[in-house]
């Protein structure tokens, strides 16, 4: 009983730490309309979204406000689309091992409002 | 030992085995069949793994900005509120955060949960030029509101071929007042009614349109929306409402109206039967708006085409209080009736019958309907699963870190749906273009 305790509790433990960093695929198509797959931990995308929200916010927020001061830009939202371009290099493809990097680009949207 | 050694090896097969579609929908969504045996396959349970990752990356990533210096609230206000994303769903059903090309079968929204007043639902959309109209205005009132949205367009420069751009503008604002009036004319009395058209216009500066597909990046250099919004309860008479329509806009009117009545009643009865399995209240997210987008065939008849964004209006249905005046949901022509499916030449695969030859497809109203329910159940599925892991992320963090974490939540998930030539409806995969979407409101108090 205790073995089976014990094998139930370390499935449970190892299946748990896996859990910790799930994997998020990006997905799309290429100019020829080929389907493209990237595994990527979720932890190191969050790493970037947070990059880009740093460096966005960071230089967009300060630019909203300055304007907004001005009494000629009288808006209330801001929108800001964008591609977060980045390059993926050798053998992380689903597929194939393909040989160069790709870049890679989705797309977020960013509402600022007051 | 051996009985141990059993259940340890049968333990870690049911792991490997259900796992072994992890990161996969399941064919089940994309088929025909609606039956109680599919149950076990339609919970979404294989797309947990790859949710809670969207959820951690999307929640960390916004409460890490939320502690930079510049994210603190100035003494003009300005911050950021929401932040949206789209996944997509790959030819053998793997869903993934969209990257490159393709169309999106999800829109998440998020935003923070505390805001000052309860917001309208498309609050977050982006803030295009708007021209709307009534049941008031005449089709010489929508040229003249569009006169000065040109003139500063051209005097901009965003425009350079203003002659080229007024003829094109105003071949796609007829038609699109011609919709309109179908709208208006709309008789319907169902619980779910159409009560907008909307028509999202994308031109190039040579003033030519442009139409947005699944490879292409939408980065052209104009943007027009034109609104119908409807508000009055009582329907316009044909001669009130159709003075100022030529013959072919008559009849884009008449074939609306036919459209929408059918259409109303089909999402009405379909949300009447899932209201009977599910309960739509149990979540934060509140089953707000369908969109079904409009078109017209060579010969000018009207039926349901593909969400392209450009050219093409939708219409929405909200849901109405159910009144004494509300009728019962029966419709005698519909279990034998057909809803009309605009098809063009891109559509090589469908096998070559006379409705092809017309560029209209009828589809059989039952078989619709059954789509129509496995889409909302699918939006409802989604949309109550993603809300849930979003709020039980927050508590998690709340919890650890003993701090007030600032808190956001999924505020409006769109999915999108296709119909099939046979009548299903599936979600909707990276090449192919929707012809329904399907909006989930967060109730935020």
């Amino acid at each position: 009983m205790k073995k089976l305790i014990l094998t139930a509790t370390l499935l449970m433990a190892f299946s748990t730490s896996f859990a910790a960093d799930y994997l998020v695929n990006l997905i799309g198509l290429d100019e020829n309309g080929k389907e493209l797959n990237i595994p990527i931990k979720s932890k190191k995308w969050k790493k970037r979204m947070s990059k880009v929200f740093k460096r966005v916010g960071g230089d967009v927020l300060p630019q909203i406000r300055s304007y907004s001061s001005n009494e000629k830009f009288a808006f209330s939202q801001f929108d800001l689309g964008l591609y977060i371009t980045m390059k993926f290099g050798i053998g992380i493809f689903e597929e194939s091992p393909v040989k160069l990097a790709m870049k890679v680009e989705p797309y977020f949207k960013l509402f600022f409002k007051k | 030992m051996k009985k141990n050694i059993l259940i340890a090896t049968l333990l870690t097969l049911v792991t490997f085995s259900a796992s072994a579609k992890e990161g996969h929908l399941n064919p089940y969504w994309f088929g025909d069949s609606i039956d109680k045996s599919a149950d076990q396959n339609d919970n979404l349970n294989s797309i947990d793994s790859f949710l809670n990752g969207v959820v951690d990356s999307t929640v960390g990533a916004l409460n890490e900005f939320d502690a930079e210096p510049v994210a603190k609230a100035t003494k003009n206000g300005w911050h950021l509120a929401g932040f949206q994303t789209s996944l997509g769903v790959g030819f053998s059903g793997n869903i993934g955060i969209l990257a490159f090309g393709g169309t999106k079968i999800i829109e998440i929204d998020w935003a923070r949960k505390k805001q000052e007043k309860k917001e309208k639902e498309e609050e977050l959309e982006s803030s295009l030029p708007v021209v709307t109209i009534n049941e008031n205005h005449t089709k010489a009132d929508l040229n003249k509101a569009l006169d000065p949205v040109v003139r500063q367009l051209v005097e901009t420069g965003r425009v350079k071929d203003e002659k080229e751009f007024r003829k094109n503008l105003s071949v796609v604002s007829n038609d699109f007042y011609a919709y309109a009036k179908g709208l208006s004319t709309t008789r319907s009395n169902y619980v779910w009614r159409a009560g907008k058209i909307r028509l999202d216009l994308n031109f190039s500066a040579s003033g030519k349109i442009a139409t947005a597909g699944p490879l292409v990046k939408l980065g052209v250099d104009v943007k027009l929306r034109l609104e119908f919004a409807r508000i009055m309860a009582k329907a316009q008479s044909d001669n009130k409402a159709m003075t100022d329509l030529n013959a072919k806009e008559r009849k884009i009117a008449r074939e609306t109206r036919n459209l929408l009545d059918s259409l109303s009643y089909e999402v009405t009865k379909s949300y009447d039967e899932l209201e009977k399995s599910y309960n739509m209240d149990v979540h934060d997210m509140s089953f707000k708006i369908i969109e079904v987008a409009l078109g017209m065939s060579v010969e000018g008849s009207v039926g349901v085409a593909k969400l392209k964004g450009s050219v093409v209006p939708s219409v929405f249905f909200t849901r109405h209080k159910l009144s004494s005046s509300t009728p019962a949901v029966a419709d005698k022509a519909a279990d034998n009736g057909t809803i009309n499916l605009i098809v063009d030449n891109s559509d090589a695969g469908i096998a070559v019958d006379k409705g092809l030859k017309e560029s209209i497809f009828k589809l059989k109203r039952k078989r619709i309907r059954k789509g129509m329910k496995k889409a909302m159940k699918f939006a409802y599925k989604f949309a109550k699963k993603m809300s849930k892991k979003a709020k039980k992320r927050q508590e998690r963090m709340a919890q650890g870190r003993r701090v007030k974490m600032p808190k956001w939540i999924v505020k409006k998930i769109r999915s999108q749906y296709k119909f099939e030539v046979g009548g299903s409806i599936g979600p909707v995969k990276l090449k192919a273009i929707p012809h329904l979407s399907i909006y989930w409101v967060n109730k935020i108090k």
